[in-house]
């Protein structure tokens, strides 16, 4: 008979643990270790988006240095050149790294089925807290890696850092949170990890900068003269606003149509601080709360 | 064992819509012994064991878990409490494929307590009692199918718990490693664990259960001990081969056993009492179980010159009768292919002992 030797010389032993009670302490503890699994298990994530973020910053330096060789105006200050590289690419950055650390965050358990392993053996509570710190954590450690790239041009270039650069970094982190959340929502609906990607990206880059459009279009605020508060998106735009604060919040803007009388209409540039820090608080407190409710109860249809 | 009861379900029914996938359950498992929850693919065993995991709430009924000498009444407010003695398997076991066994399995142990200052020799002891310490630092993705369900069974026992449920535990197990997770059954029942094995396998269980309980579409029609379901039974299939195997007429020469068996075989169905397998070649008779009519059949056999090299009853075969009337009491079941599957896989096994 074919036997494996380890195995034959290997008994189970009969003996009793202690193991930690169940309570607050447990919980505490399945969300520490739920944070030290997720931070290696997406550790190639991490140095991927790492990458993306590097490249885009490449892709930055490339076109301000370019645009210097050819004459083109280049920024004022060190804080309009930081601004610079905000509004080029990084909305779509936070929405990128968002998306990668989000998508599978509650989809995957149902997807591959990985549920049946895990549940049982904690709450899914606590493996939402524990996930959404440690993704937080790899997207927070790209933001510090592109806001250091960005700070270390500056300073070349400028030979100065403007102070504000770190309000922008607390803007920005606080808005990828948002984003994280959103993702994570979306999360609980899907089917899949890739789906979820797709839609979510789709979902920030097009939908979001489409309603203002749309709003205005129909013409239910007149002038336009309420701010984008149901926008998610129209948040990330203090990132790159709180570099110079206080900035023009919005622009009027006279539009005729063909045969119409000329109308004053209002773009919004910016929330003000105190709007924007209760708003994406509403935004993540709701949307968490609908991912989470979706992630328990999701079980009990089957799925 | 002791009379000690460790699970209870009491009138458990699921029902999805209109569909009910497990109904009115009236079960109890003892503590120390091995209970094989048999019944065909969807019959309801997943689901009620995911009822008993809390991954899905009873429609109906409840669900009883002892736990510090109190049989309690599980619930959404005690479920961490009930669950934390029980080790799970459920269906086909899925882990992320990017991470290792020990990483994987270091995580499972301390989200159920285990003292963290052990954790890692427990994982080694674990890991090496499935004979895969070489692979313990390898990804999950490079294994096959066997090897994670190896790591699923370890992972229902990372934590040490004194319940364990295995969920199908021997899918897409070649032959050894099913004899190794049955080994480490027995082995668990040794030191007084308590078993509850569901399987479609009948072989499977019947190596194992003390007792099984048998269910069909949702509902349980048999709950007793090896011996009791074998003694109802009373039927049972003898497995014979040749010396040389038949070349041509196989038909005529099932016609000539058939018609010197048939008065032997002590029981009156409209079912062939003969079949031969091609592929194994080896001849099957239906018949009443009992050891006389089973010398009778053997010694006409010799004295009609068949020369026959192999004579078995597997004992699986009492069961797997009494199963498929069970779960299909109109007799239409598929006799054939079901033996045959079973009688295929103690081919391999026997072939593998053979290597």
């Amino acid at each position: 008979m074919l036997s494996n030797p380890k195995q034959d010389e290997i008994e189970i032993e009969e003996f009793h643990i202690e193991r930690q009670k169940v309570g607050l302490r447990r919980a505490l503890t399945q969300i520490r270790d739920t944070i030290s699994f997720e931070l290696r298990r997406n550790l190639n994530r991490f140095l991927v988006i790492l990458l993306v973020y590097i490249g885009f910053f490449i892709l930055g330096v490339l076109i301000f240095e370019s645009a210097e060789a050819l004459g083109l105006p280049i920024a004022a200050d060190s804080a309009e050149y930081v601004k610079g590289y905000l509004e080029l690419n990084f909305g779509f950055l936070i929405v990128i790294s968002g998306a990668a650390f989000g998508g599978s965050i509650i989809a995957e358990d149902y997807h591959k089925q990985t549920n049946n392993l895990l549940f049982p053996k904690s709450r899914k509570a606590n493996i939402l807290i524990g996930r959404l710190i440690a993704r937080y954590l790899l997207m927070a450690a790209c933001l510090l890696f592109f806001y250091l790239l960005v700070a270390g041009i500056t300073l070349i270039n400028y030979e100065e850092i403007p102070l504000t650069i770190f309000n922008s970094f607390g803007w920005a982190l606080y808005f990828s949170f948002a984003i994280l959340s959103f993702i994570t929502m979306l999360s609980s609906f899907m089917k899949n990890t890739s789906m979820t990607i797709i839609m979510g990206i789709m979902i920030t880059i097009i939908v979001f900068e489409m309603i203002p459009m749309l709003v205005s279009m129909s013409g239910v605020f007149e002038k336009n003269e309420f701010p984008l508060f149901f926008v998610l998106t129209y948040y990330g735009r203090i990132v790159s606003e709180s570099l110079a604060m206080p900035n023009p919040r919005y622009s009027v803007e006279i539009i005729q149509m063909m045969d119409s009388e000329p109308v004053e209409t209002m773009t919004w540039l910016t929330p003000s601080e105190i709007g924007a820090f209760f708003g994406i608080l509403i935004y993540i407190s709701f949307l968490l709360l609908i991912a989470y409710l979706r992630y328990k109860k999701r079980q009990s249809k089957g799925e | 064992m002791n009379n000690e009861v460790m699970i209870r379900f009491s009138n458990l029914t699921k029902k999805f819509k209109d569909f009910y996938a497990v109904s009115n359950i009236d079960l109890e498992i003892r503590k120390g012994e091995i209970v094989g929850f048999l019944g065909p693919n969807g019959a309801g065993k997943s689901t009620t064991m995911k009822m008993l995991a809390y991954l899905l709430k009873p429609s109906e009924g409840e669900i009883w878990i002892r736990s510090n000498g109190e049989l309690k009444k599980l619930s959404s407010h005690n479920k961490d409490y009930l669950l934390d003695n029980i080790g799970f398997l459920i269906e086909n076991p899925t882990f992320y494929g990017n991470v290792t066994p020990r990483l994987v399995l270091k995580y499972f142990a301390k989200l159920k307590g285990y003292p963290r200052k052990q954790v890692n020799k427990r994982v080694e002891e674990v890991i090496a009692i499935f004979g895969m310490s070489d692979w313990i630092d390898k990804k999950i993705k490079t294994f096959s199918k066997g090897m994670r369900q190896k790591i699923g069974v370890a992972s229902a026992i990372m934590h040490d718990p004194d319940i364990v449920v295995l969920d199908e535990p021997s899918t897409g197990l070649d032959p050894q490693a099913r004899r190794e997770v049955r080994d480490f059954i027995l082995k668990l029942k040794k030191i007084g664990k308590t078993i509850f094995l569901s399987s479609h396998l009948l072989y499977e269980v019947s190596e194992v259960a003390d007792r099984v309980a048998i269910i069909n579409n949702g509902k349980l029609i048999a709950f007793d001990t090896l011996d009791n379901l074998e003694a109802k039974a009373k039927k049972s299939i003898i497995h014979f081969e040749l010396i040389r195997q038949p070349e041509e007429n196989i038909e005529n020469m099932l016609k000539n056993i058939e018609e010197i068996v048939t008065p032997l075989t002590g029981i009156s169905t409209e079912l062939n009492w003969v079949d031969y397998n091609e592929d194994s070649k080896v001849f099957q008779i239906f018949f009443n179980g009992h050891p006389e009519n089973q010398l009778n059949i053997l010694e006409t056999l010799l004295k009609n010159r068949y020369k026959i090299i192999e004579f078995s009853v597997p004992k699986a075969g009492l069961l797997e009768n009494l199963f498929l009337e069970m779960v299909n009491p109109e007799g239409n079941h598929d006799f054939n292919n079901n033996s045959q599957n079973n009688l295929n896989n103690l081919e391999k096994e026997l072939i593998m002992e053979v290597q």
